[in-house]
């Protein structure tokens, strides 16, 4: 009797963890997305690696690559929360330049994860000549802004 | 010990183990809440919004309308009760603007709880102080562009309180109510504000 229960218990919780072992084995292999990967090895999109993690409340926002190409740029970024509840707003992340361009979402993708989201946002192609670029948070009372430089990633 | 009996405790601590895991970590379990404040206020923090102040809670079948206000903005925000005693987060997470120039705003949501229950909710805050009540007039089963005969409108009402905010709701299944008119009335029934809201 009590040898069915315990293997009940054990087959039960087992089942319910399935999402954080999808999440666990998928952050092992946690790379670029093929089609990305493809654009920067054809030469078509320049990769630059950013290294910036943002607190926000109990979250962490952690900014991970900028993609340039030629007809659009994405933004990579993690967000890790603290506990599940909704979704990050992505689409309150604006990017803009030094010179004053602001470059409208284009769209974007996420994948939700046991530990937070996944997310890419693209936007309009970078102007000529930018250097350094800056992304706004700007939700209710919520803000932050941080900048990256082009040339060697986060400032 | 025999063998039988080492398995068991084996058997038993990973049990136990696996149940500490599952409440920390399974996004089934972390999802809900045993309370409605706890679910709302969840609900709040993971959207980036409030903690707001709750003026009135509504308790109705299987969900549950927070009326509430944080800064410059307001929300009638739902949580629902899941397998009867579960609360998760529910739609109108987030407030609207309050616009001071104006003497009402108010925004509508409708939301489905279960096949025979669609909450439809009219809400708003006030922040012209003459306006003492607001009425919200309605008519069953008309279209937006119909003609509709006097004595089909239903008149809603709602005696404000100190917190400004009013709220209707009713479902939408069995009552299929189209909004028509809102009115302000200040204390002497005259009315001081009319929108048509159709």
């Amino acid at each position: 009797m009590g040898k069915w229960i315990r293997r009940l218990i054990i087959i039960a919780c087992v089942i319910a963890l399935i999402p954080n072992i999808y999440s666990f084995f998928s952050s092992l292999t946690n790379g670029l997305p093929e089609g990305i990967k493809e654009k920067v090895n054809n030469g078509d999109a320049v990769l630059i690696d950013l290294d910036k993690k943002i607190n926000l409340e109990n979250d962490e926002i952690s900014f991970k690559h900028l993609v340039v190409a030629e007809d659009e740029t994405s933004l990579i970024f993690e967000v890790r929360t603290n506990e599940s509840g909704w979704s990050f707003p992505e689409n309150a992340l604006e990017l803009r330049d030094k010179q004053g361009n602001t470059y409208r979402g284009t769209g974007g993708s996420s994948s939700g994860h046991t530990w937070g989201r996944y997310a890419i946002n693209q936007y309009e192609p970078l102007k000529a000549d930018v250097e350094t670029l800056v992304v706004e948070f700007d939700w209710f009372d919520r803000m932050f802004q941080t900048e990256f430089s082009l040339d060697q990633g986060g400032l | 010990m025999n063998k039988e009996k080492i398995k068991a405790i084996i058997e038993w601590s990973l049990a136990i183990l696996l149940i500490f895991i599952v409440i920390k970590e399974s996004p089934y379990i972390s999802y809900y809440k045993l309370s409605p404040e706890a679910a709302f206020e969840r609900s709040e923090r993971t959207y980036y919004y409030g903690p707001s102040e709750v003026v009135e809670n509504v308790e109705l079948d299987d969900v549950q309308i927070f009326l509430s206000k944080y800064k410059d903005w307001f929300s009638a925000t739902l949580v629902n009760k899941y397998a009867g005693i579960f609360w998760g987060p529910g739609s109108g997470v987030g407030g609207l603007e309050i616009k001071e120039d104006q003497d009402i705003t108010h925004s509508w949501g409708g939301t489905s709880i279960n096949e025979d229950y669609m909450l439809w909710r009219y809400y708003g805050i006030v922040t012209n102080p003459e306006i003492s009540k607001v009425e919200l007039d309605v008519a069953e089963g008309y279209g937006w562009d119909e003609q509709i005969p006097v004595e089909d409108i239903v008149t809603l009402d709602y005696q404000l309180k100190d917190h400004r905010m009013f709220l209707f709701h009713w479902n939408k299944v069995e009552d299929n109510y189209l909004s028509i008119a809102l009115r302000g009335l200040n204390s002497d029934g005259e009315v001081i504000y009319k929108e048509d809201v159709r």
